[in-house]
């Protein structure tokens, strides 16, 4: 095996430059980095402070004097001991960041271990001043950074020496400076940036002086505190002064003068020129709030669950919308244009991440999403504000200086634009659509001349109340209720509150209801002065339709949400205001009603007078229409009573059998194709359609027919004796009739027609044998069955059927009677026929049973 | 020669009618077979309290359960007046009719013909749009003037098939041998006579539904091969 040896790596005396000097190059940014690790001590005050810069011995010294350039930056934080100097301050790239996130309450801003080398940058020689509570003295580290600027590449960093030592409070106060109880002073001395530039005049003599770099110092470092301090408590405050230059100080406009606090100020009264919006997550991450405000007036604000949950937890966002007059207004406040100063800019536990938002930085993609093609999209330029997080957990981290943060999931959740699922699009969207779709862009009057306009806003003599826009503040307002579901644009499972501001909606109301009551009385009005129409009442009823489907979709649309109390109030006069067009409706509906009817009156009034006219005219040309009509077949069918329409039916339904029956033998015949037999059965069966039809004629001049019948509940007792005392005499008028009734009664649902053809064929028969006395006798059985024995004193049955008198019911058997008076043959047949047809059957009994002659029974079942 | 099966309702016996119609049908070459639901048979009444006799919808529902639904028609012909209060043609049908497809009865895959003398008494108690709603949903194949039945139910059931029904083909051809047993080819019908996998594809259920697949499949391939054959 081969031997194992160590190698590790070597710092070489140039890193010092490379994280130094060269990696921080920007003296801004320099002095930024050494403010943050103040702020991480937790010092309420840094100061920034400039000597020897108009007159010094820079060029002159080789090391440095007490004439020599210099720059302090003193906080008064917690301090350093030596332990803290060596094992922290010393050590390259440790940052208690990474260790502890929070320290004094304070989420710390510093993260790399890096900042102190920007002292490097700021000047050749530091001094280091530092005294903790603790200590009575305070320990003093010099360094001259020039010593690490050796090109060896043996050298490493570590092998330069130090040189530290302690003073006591005498000695620190000795050297001219203020003694602190607790703290950090950073003297550096030659400093290698030029801070202010001489004007000389042509004879080379000094007449003024260019601090333009203090300005920007200052403006930078404005920019970097937040506006809203996301700090907890609002104790930072960084100083800057430069005592030399308190002339030029002075002279300058109140925004550009660098000496004192820095403090951000542009944020403090935009409320009250412009739309903004800000977002915010709260209750632990859990929901988001978002509140919308305009000219100073909240018009929603809205609480629903963090869709954005776990990426962003502690984030809050603030958008402002500069239309043209709020531009105006911002550079009257700032002293600088909106768009100079820049957009949307992004904090981090306090301090900005530059440069995302300054000028010409599009870190959102806004400009890039405007210029792809959406004229209804906000650009860069009308936008100003800042998101702020709070970052515990390091999700957002720092490139460099200049860099911004790493492009990873949290910066997408933050800050994507596809579908505006980020925190920052979602707010954004909606102040979008609110000052699109709502204010339609809050323009300015078409006739105002803007630059006028500007310079009248910046000078102060044009106040807010003078302003003028494109549309008045009742249109704008409209619209944006009309619109403010859109604009809000939330799921109502998200929801979790929702305020819209009542005036808003009851603002609405009361314009429309004054309208609607002013309408509402003229028409009153107009009504009872007969001055109005059925065709205007329509219209305006076809309006309140609308405006009744109108609200009631508005309803709807606030049913979705859980609403916060003084929105509810404003839905529920919503409600009442809807109640009142319902009430309205009804009421013009019943004056519709009124003037219909007044109309329909007049209408019939004037219809009879003309049509009496036209009636007489008629009245003979209608006469002779009738008689040629007359003659012909009406087109449609007449009605007729119910006895002829029962009959006809009965009528047709035999008759078809006839006719079809008749056909059949024609066929039959003409085929050549039949036995006697069939025929016989057939033209028999043809016979009893004859018959029926024959009855059907008789029964149309005396029965009641408004029954069927074909069907007919029927006592049978009591119906035989009237149809045999009504129909028997045409038989014989000799023939006598008596009946035996016996107190039955039996009802039964069969065809009267059948009935009495049965009752014809069994009397006929009974004639034809010699009778003149014919018995009818009832025997009830049981309640549901009857025996009818018809007996008559005939000559009877002949002998030879006597014994299978069965015989007589088949067809073409025939008994010749002794008067000669022969049947056909088929009339027993088709008795029997029409009888099992009833379910019922007849037999002959015997001779001389009752009477002299034959005696038949029939016998009647019913269910 | 070919068997049409008729079965038509009436209170009214119309034997000259139907015999009219076999004569007509015999000159097409086809034998009438019909059977006659007589509305007058006293096992189809009742005579409930108000004294006054009525069809029992129940038991002619029953009788014709019992006989008729599970057997194969041509025609389905009913009289629509019974002159009953209780029960007209179009309510029988509509039940027969219902009843069928619901549960799959032979009887379903008949032709169904209302039939009256007095059609235009008829029309009119089809008046509102409730009935005619019920007429539409019921998709009665005729409605018949009483005096023309031997005329119109022969065309229709002489009539051209105008679409071609691959199930009531397959079915009725298997009933044909209905008899004989499946021996192999398709294992799941082994050892079951045609009238028992007639039944399966008539009930739709799935091996039935399989069976007509691969028929169909066999069939075609069966087709191929036999065209390839002709070429070589």
């Amino acid at each position: 095996m081969a031997k194992q040896n160590d190698l590790h790596f070597k710092t070489n005396v140039q890193l010092k430059s490379i994280i130094g000097k060269d990696l921080i190059n920007d003296d801004n940014i320099a002095i930024l980095e050494l403010v943050k690790n103040s702020f991480d001590a937790d010092a309420k005050q840094v100061k920034i402070k400039y000597f020897n810069l108009k007159q010094n011995d820079d060029k002159k010294v080789e090391t440095f004097s007490d004439f020599t350039s210099r720059l302090i930056i003193q906080d008064d934080g917690i301090g350093m001991d030596i332990t803290d100097i060596r094992d922290k301050w010393l050590n390259i790239a440790y940052s208690e960041k990474k260790s502890n996130k929070t320290q004094h309450k304070r989420r710390m801003a510093g993260a790399k271990g890096v900042g102190r080398f920007s002292c490097d940058r700021l000047g050749e020689y530091l001094n280091l001043y530092s005294k903790t509570a603790n200590d009575d003295k305070y320990f003093k580290l010099s360094i001259d950074w020039k010593k690490f600027e050796i090109e060896d590449e043996n050298k490493e960093i570590q092998s330069i020496p130090l040189k530290y030592e302690t003073l006591t409070p005498k000695e620190f106060q000795d050297l001219g400076f203020i003694r602190f109880e607790h703290g950090v002073l950073l003297e550096i001395i030659k400093l290698r940036s030029t801070w202010a530039y001489s004007i000389l005049d042509k004879n080379g003599n000094i007449t003024n002086w260019d601090a333009n770099k203090f300005v920007d110092l200052k403006k930078y470092l404005e920019k970097l505190i937040n506006p809203n301090q996301a700090f907890e408590s609002n104790d930072f405050g960084v100083f800057i002064d430069s005592p030399e230059f308190i002339n030029e100080n002075n002279s300058l406009n109140d925004n550009s003068k660098f000496i004192g606090k820095v403090e951000n100020r542009i944020f403090e009264h935009l409320d009250f020129k412009t739309t903004s919006i800000e977002t915010k997550i709260t209750n632990n991450g859990n929901e988001l709030y978002t509140e919308l405000k305009d000219k100073g007036e909240t018009i929603f604000w809205i609480r629903e669950k963090n869709p954005f949950y776990p990426s962003i937890t502690n984030s809050k966002a603030t958008i402002y919308y500069l239309s043209p007059y709020a531009k105006s207004f911002f550079t009257k406040q700032t002293g600088i244009r909106s768009v100079d100063y820049g957009s949307i800019f992004l904090f981090i536990n306090g301090f900005r991440v530059p440069p995302y938002g300054e000028f010409g930085n599009d870190w959102l993609g806004i400009d890039q999403r405007k210029a792809q093609g959406h004229s209804r999209y906000i650009g860069l330029r009308e936008l100003v504000g800042q998101i702020e997080i709070l970052d515990e957990e390091n999700d957002f981290q720092i490139v460099s200086s200049r860099e911004g943060i790493v492009k990873n999931d949290s910066f997408k959740t933050l800050t994507q634009s596809d579908n505006n699922n980020s925190f920052f699009y979602k707010a954004f969207r909606r102040l979008e659509r609110y000052v699109v779709e709502g204010l339609n862009w809050d323009r300015a009057h078409e006739d105002e001349d803007l630059l006028k306009i500007h310079k009248k806003i910046v000078s102060g003599e044009t106040k807010e109340e003078d302003l003028e826009y494109y549309e008045d503040t009742i249109t704008k307002q409209k619209r944006v209720y009309s619109t403010i579901h859109n604009i809000i644009s939330a799921k109502a499972s998200e929801v979790i509150e929702l305020y819209i501001n009542e005036n808003l909606i009851t603002q609405k109301i009361d314009e429309e209801r004054e309208v609607t009551e002013r309408e509402f009385n003229q028409l009153i009005e107009d009504f009872s002065n007969k001055k109005i129409d059925s065709n205007t009442l329509n219209k305006i009823l076809q309006k309140k339709a609308l405006e009744n489907a109108d609200l009631e979709k508005q309803l709807k649309e606030f049913s979705k949400y859980t609403t916060n109390e003084a929105t509810s109030k404003a839905i529920l006069e919503l409600q009442n205001y809807k109640e009142t067009i319902e009430k309205q409706t009804k009421l013009i509906q019943e004056l519709q009603n009124q003037l219909e009817e007044l109309k329909r009156q007049k209408d019939s009034a004037e219809k009879s007078a003309i049509t009496y006219k036209e009636k007489a005219s008629k009245v003979e040309e209608d006469l002779t229409t009738e008689k040629e009509k007359n003659l012909y077949l009406l087109a449609t069918r007449r009605t007729l009573s119910p006895d002829a329409d029962g009959l006809i039916h009965t009528i047709k339904i035999n008759n078809i059998e006839v006719r079809d029956g008749i056909e059949n033998i024609i066929d039959d015949l003409t085929e050549d194709d039949y036995n006697v037999q069939d025929l016989i059965k057939k033209l028999g069966f043809l016979k009893i359609c004859a018959e029926r039809s024959l009855k059907m004629a008789e029964f149309a001049t005396r029965a009641d027919l408004k029954e069927d019948i074909e069907k007919r509940e029927i006592d049978i007792v009591t119906y035989i004796e009237e149809y045999v005392t009504l129909y028997g005499e045409t038989f014989s008028e000799k023939l006598k009739f008596t009946f035996s009734r016996n107190n039955s009664r039996l009802t039964k649902s069969l065809s009267v027609l059948n009935m009495s053809i049965i009752l014809d064929n069994l009397i006929s028969n009974a004639v034809k044998w010699g009778a003149d006395k014919i018995h009818f006798e009832f025997e009830q059985n049981s309640d549901k069955k009857l025996s009818v024995f018809i007996s008559d004193n005939g000559n009877g049955l002949s002998q030879r059927y006597l014994d299978n008198s069965d015989k007589i019911f088949e067809l073409s058997v025939r008994d010749t009677p002794p008067t000669g008076l022969s049947g056909s043959g088929i009339g027993l047949y088709y008795t029997k026929n029409l009888l099992n047809e009833m379910n019922c059957d007849i037999e002959f009994v015997g001779n001389g049973t009752k009477l002299s002659g034959a005696t038949f029974e029939i016998k009647f079942n019913t269910i | 020669m070919s068997v049409k099966k008729l079965l038509y309702i009436d209170d009214n016996k119309i034997d000259s009618q139907i015999e009219n119609l076999r004569t007509k049908l015999k000159r097409q070459g086809y034998d009438l077979n019909e059977t006659f639901i007589h509305l007058n048979d006293a096992f189809m009444m009742k005579n409930p309290e108000n004294g006054k006799t009525i069809l029992d919808k129940a038991k002619i529902q029953s009788f014709i359960t019992d006989n008729y639904l599970n057997q194969n028609f041509d025609i389905v012909a009913s009289d629509y007046d019974f002159k009953d209060e209780n029960l007209d043609g179009f309510e029988l049908l509509k039940w027969i009719k219902n009843e069928s497809v619901s549960k799959k009865h032979k009887i379903r895959r008949a032709k169904f013909c209302l039939y009256s003398a007095e059609q235009d008494k008829v029309a009119k108690i089809f008046s509102t749009p409730e009935q005619v709603k019920k007429l539409i949903k019921l998709k009665i194949d005729d409605f018949i003037d009483r005096a023309r039945i031997p005329d119109e139910i022969s065309q229709i059931l002489i009539a051209p098939q105008k679409s071609y029904y691959f199930k009531e083909h397959i079915i009725n051809y298997l009933e044909k041998f209905g008899d004989k047993t499946f021996k192999s080819t398709y294992p799941k019908f082994k050892g079951m006579t045609l009238s028992e996998i007639a039944h399966e594809i008539d009930k739709d259920l799935p091996n039935g539904i399989e069976f007509q697949n691969s028929l169909v499949e066999l069939t075609v391939a069966h087709l191929i091969e036999l065209n390839n054959l002709s070429e070589e």
